[in-house]
């Protein structure tokens, strides 16, 4: 009777039979919580291990980046007895799960334009043009978004317009909140067990809850036996109820480890899975797993801290205990301190110090603020520096496996050249200038890791195969990013150098034609960066060929990728060769600079706007209006540098045509 | 196989690379014409002209293939000797630029590399007095030889390579590859049961037939074959049904082959062209369509036998039977991204009694031999989930300069470090000396 029991649930499980009658259970009508999510809770918490994006890591990597792509930011601001406070991801997406109606009520979805929610219908009265919103808020309107989002999702992409863009994007991040309220539904499924029933024993306030029915399992299944017609009728009713919350559970948050060895079965199990894995398969872990999580359920509703903290404790044992038997958790406590250190964020803080330390040395009295500046600047790039090592330990890979790795790659290189620079040409004016470069490329790393939260809700992502290859990511792409890092540093100096003129004029005029000895300076750093890039970019570029001889068969095929890395290399030679052979003097040195700033951007992130070609794993999008302002900026240094040149040729200075 | 006619190899670079060669080495001569052109071969002003024509084309060629694709753009910029680009101004008004192509820079880069690179820095090397200098010259000179080798590789890899594919499904072998662009007419003995004995006409020989007819025949061969109306991208469709026919469309036997817009990507056109067999002592004409679309080959009877003649892919020997066991692909766990793909082999080589070996072809890991290798390139059916049986594509690639390249990286790697080392080296000496000059000033 027992093994028919079984079969009968497993059947209602694969949906032979009747119909859905699992409800969730219903939290207080008024969302609150009693107790706050205490710094020993979400230590406990963060480091739940589970399965995302084809990896293993800790809940705080994958609370991080839900909440970056849902609402551009790290914390949830919230209204708590009448005061703002702001709590972290892993508090907001603890809410999410045991008080799902109170994470309603926060605004953690960002609607870039507002104008989006007007034109289905909200009212706006309280709200910027760019704002966050509540599930709660927009529940008036979800019905009218997600019907909007199928009608768009129906159109090819190229025909839509901003505004509708914009609208499915916000559906689908809708969507995504809307799921994320729903991830313990299969915690929180039950049945109707009315006094007197053959389950009355395990029910709470006439519900029988199903994870209980599957902790109790035995015992459950000898009462429904000896109850006869009904024991059949509650049994018919379970089945039903696990078919649902098996299908309610299915989300992207894989937190069982499966039974099978790591080789066998690499696939964890969502919470629905989890369910239907302790009927099938008695699979222990998916059962304490379910327990582990309906103890803390109980104890969060209860206001119970400490019952809380222990069911949490044992959650993440549970799991961790499996994941370390499967050799998988290997890196999920590091990753966890990795992220919580927030390294990149402190090399940004350390390099804005670095430049207004550096921008005040430069003023007469105050050179001791000099030492200050090397040592902000080397804190930031030894920030970088480890930050970039811990994230090579915990992926098993070289530093540059992605657009958004390149990042902190040339923000640390651009520094570290910047400080030999100013001290091979004892420049230290050159040392704020190593800190803008590190500010500007931070600040796009940051911009990167958001475009990483939406695509793909993490920055440290599984290879596809064809770049399934340590030694050649070491070699050709450090070698070519260090090319990029290189020509966009030589791109700052070149800059300085354009923009400074007229200060150079004013102090020739002053003092004569040695005075701007810096300036002179920066010209042979120009010289000597553009050089050094040429090393690596030409040497990667053919590396790059050799790879594609191993994977693709031929050395070069003019794909947009290779011809990005080219006309990098092309433009440094003709920079070289044209100031060796005198072609251009030292404002052509630096305006072919200028136009070398934007052939690096082209080939970093123009290329992948294309869409075409083999690298079709650096696509990105939304690049294109930044690189025509980029573009426009270098333009109009051009176009700068020329009326300088113009105008001293005009007046007849030996300086403007020595220097043309 | 035996090939009619083969002018696929050297083209036009032999007249340009032979005078450019006479005059470069009028010039080591150091006297004379010879000692002005190598000034001008050798100059700065002609690296940086070719550098930036380079430079532009590759912008033009990277940015064309949105719009036609990677073939036509690599035929168009890179494997030209002139081109013209035209550029859409604000107002509608298309501007037509000529530009040299990437051939004729490439071989002017590669003649002042020779010229400027080695020959005036090797003689500046020579009279250079400072072991410094001459190690920096050195240095340089090695350089620009690790870039003469690069373009040479390239040069060889253009004219004397073969590329295509092998696609198995698992238990099928294979002896040959096939070409992903160049197209063949075959004609072989459509009776022969055991080994077939083809006739091939290359592409090369008919590629240029979209106005004109050509005859071709040999000995052996108990007729004539005119081929005419060759388009690179066709289709066979019946005369006169629903689908308008363009006024060019060639007739035959009821059925029209129809010219197509080409397509960007190469490996989607399909060629076609009309073809007349004329039997020896015969007034007869029999007309046949022969398109890359059809899997028999069209038979007719010559000399008292039977014929077949068929338009395929270009086909190439392997040099040894590959017959594919098993082919394994893994996703990362809960996402469809390509982990591994990997295909099982058998190799036996051909004309060789030792035993077949297992290998094992992945990304990244080919399989080499005699001069051929194989490439994990793509596998299938990759929209059928419930497939039982898989096939593999190997992209097959037979290079005399395979390895080139990598002697290349090393040469430039070395050198190229070294050369900015010693300037690095030597301008920090200078700072220091005039550091020291100012300081006793």
């Amino acid at each position: 009777m027992s093994q028919t029991l079984n079969l009968v649930l497993v059947g209602l499980c694969l949906g032979w039979c009747a119909p859905l009658q699992a409800q969730a259970t219903q939290q207080d009508s008024t969302p609150s919580r009693s107790f706050e999510w205490s710094p020993e809770l979400i230590a406990t918490a963060e480091g739940l291990p589970l399965q995302h994006g084809g990896r293993i890591k800790p809940l705080r990597t994958w609370a991080d980046f839900k909440l970056l792509a849902l609402s551009s930011g790290r914390k949830v601001k919230i209204e708590q007895e009448g005061e703002t406070v702001k709590i972290d991801a892993v508090a907001w997406i603890l809410d999410c799960m045991f008080f799902p109606e109170l994470a309603m009520t926060y605004p953690v979805l960002i609607c870039d334009d507002t104008s989006v929610l007007r034109a289905v219908g909200m009212d706006l009265e309280d709200h910027g043009r760019r704002d966050r919103f509540s599930l709660q808020e927009l529940q008036g309107v979800t019905v009218k978004l997600m019907q909007s989002a199928r009608r768009i999702q129906a159109m090819d992409e190229g025909e839509r317009t901003r505004e509708e863009t914009q609208t499915f994007d916000f559906a689908l991040r809708l969507r995504t909140l809307q799921g994320l309220h729903r991830l313990l539904a299969p915690v929180h499924a039950e049945i109707s067990a009315p006094p007197g029933s053959a389950v009355e024993e395990w029910a709470v306030a006439g519900k029988l809850n199903l994870v209980t029915v599957l902790a109790n399992l035995e015992e459950v299944r000898d009462a429904l036996q000896s109850a006869g017609e009904e024991g059949q009728r509650v049994a018919s009713d379970l089945g039903a109820a696990l078919e649902a919350a098996s299908l309610s559970g299915a989300s992207e948050l894989s937190l069982v480890p499966p039974a099978g060895t790591r080789t066998d079965d690499e696939e964890w199990l969502d919470l629905g899975e989890a369910l239907a894995a302790v009927l099938t398969d008695e699979h222990t872990t998916s059962r304490e797993v379910l327990v582990a999580l309906k103890t803390a359920q109980d104890a969060a509703t209860a206001g119970d801290v400490e019952d809380l903290q222990v069911a949490l404790a044992r959650l993440v044992e549970v799991t961790s205990q499996r994941a370390t038997a499967r050799g998988e958790l290997r890196t999920v406590a590091s990753e966890v301190s990795f992220q919580n250190a927030g390294l990149f964020i402190w090399a940004l803080v350390l390099f804005i110090a670095a430049f207004l330390s550096g921008v005040l040395a430069l003023l007469p009295g105050t050179r001791w603020l000099g030492w200050s500046t090397w040592g902000l600047l080397a804190g930031g790039a030894g920030a970088l520096l480890v930050g970039i090592s811990w994230r090579c330990w915990i992926n098993g890979r070289p530093p540059i496996t992605t657009l958004y790795e390149t990042t902190p790659f040339i923000g640390v290189c651009g520094v570290l050249l910047s400080m030999g620079v100013a001290r091979i040409q004892r420049q230290r004016a050159l040392l704020p200038l190593g800190a803008v470069f590190g500010v500007a490329i931070m600040f796009l790393s940051l911009r990167l890791e958001q475009l990483d939260a939406v695509s793909t809700g993490d920055s440290i992502k599984n290879l596809v195969a064809v770049l399934d290859t340590n030694f050649w990511l070491s070699t050709h792409v450090t070698s070519i990013t260090f090319g990029y890092c290189a020509g966009l540093f030589a791109w700052a100096l070149a800059a300085t150098w354009v923009l400074a003129l007229p200060l150079v004029q004013i102090r020739r005029k002053r003092h004569g034609a040695s005075a701007a000895g810096w300036h002179r300076a920066l010209t042979r750093s120009i010289y000597g960066v553009v050089a050094f890039g040429l090393m690596f970019s030409l040497v990667g570029t053919i590396l790059g060929g050799i790879w594609a001889n191993y994977s693709w068969g031929r050395f070069w095929g003019w794909d947009p990728k290779e011809n990005g890395a080219l006309v990098i290399v092309l433009w440094q030679l003709v920079i070289l060769h044209a100031r060796q052979g005198g072609l251009i003097k030292d404002l052509g040195l630096a305006l072919t600079t200028v136009v070398l700033g934007s052939v690096v951007v082209f080939s970093w992130f123009g290329v992948n706007q294309l869409g075409v070609g083999l690298h079709s794993y650096g696509f990105t999008t939304g690049a294109a209006t930044a690189m025509t302002i980029w573009h426009s900026m270098n333009v109009a240094l051009i176009l700068w540098g020329l009326v300088w040149w113009l105008l001293a040729y005009m007046k007849g200075s030996s300086s403007g045509k020595r220097a043309a | 196989m035996f090939a009619l006619i083969d002018l696929h190899s050297l083209d036009g670079t032999i007249p340009f690379w032979a005078c450019m060669g006479l005059l470069l080495i009028a010039g080591l001569a150091n006297r004379g014409l010879g000692k002005s052109l190598m000034g001008i071969l050798g100059s700065f002003h002609l690296a940086v002209g070719c550098l930036f024509g380079l430079f532009l084309i590759s912008y033009f060629g990277t940015e064309a293939q949105v719009e036609i694709g990677l073939f036509a753009a690599t035929q168009k910029y890179f494997e030209s000797w002139l081109l013209t680009e035209r550029f859409r101004t604000p107002l509608e008004f298309v501007i037509a630029v000529p530009l040299p192509g990437g051939q004729l820079l490439m071989s002017l880069l590669a003649l002042n590399l020779m010229a400027g690179g080695l020959v005036r820095v090797g003689r500046s090397f020579l009279s250079a007095q400072n072991n410094r200098r001459k190690a920096l010259l050195g240095a340089l000179m090695v350089t620009h030889m690790g870039v003469v080798v690069l373009l040479a590789a390239g040069l060889v890899k253009l004219h004397f390579s073969e590329t295509g594919h092998v696609t198995l499904y698992e238990g099928e072998s294979a002896t040959e590859f096939v070409s992903f662009h160049e197209w063949e007419v075959v004609i072989h003995d459509a009776a022969s049961e055991t080994e077939v004995e083809e006739w091939i006409i290359p592409e090369s020989d008919f590629a240029d037939l979209e106005a004109d007819s050509r005859t071709f025949n040999a000995p052996g061969l108990p007729f004539e074959l005119v081929l005419e109306h060759y388009a690179a991208n066709a289709r066979p469709e019946v005369a006169g049904g629903s689908v308008p026919i363009a006024a060019d469309a060639s007739v035959s036997d009821g059925w029209v082959l129809a010219p197509k817009e080409r397509e960007p990507e190469n490996e989607r056109n399909v060629a076609g062209l009309l073809a007349k067999i004329r039997p020896s002592g015969s007034a007869l004409t029999i007309p046949a369509i022969l398109s890359g679309f059809e899997r028999y080959p069209f038979t007719f009877k010559a000399g008292g036998k039977d014929w077949a003649v068929s338009l395929r892919h270009r086909r190439f020997s392997l040099p040894g039977e590959i017959k594919l066991l098993d082919f394994h692909r893994e996703l990362h766990p809960g996402t469809g991204m390509p982990r591994v793909f990997r295909s099982d082999v058998e190799w036996t080589e051909a004309d060789s009694s030792a035993p077949p070996e297992k290998i094992r072809i992945a990304m990244n890991e080919p399989l080499r031999r005699d001069g051929h290798a194989l490439f994990q390139a793509n596998w299938g059916p990759q929209n059928d989930p419930d497939a039982q049986r898989f096939y593999s594509q190997l992209e097959v690639a037979r290079n005399p300069s395979d390895h080139w390249p990598t002697v290349a990286v090393i040469i430039i790697g070395l050198s190229l470090s070294l050369a900015l080392g010693l300037r690095l080296l030597a301008y920090m000496r200078q700072q220091a000396s005039r550091r020291l000059r100012e300081e006793q000033a």
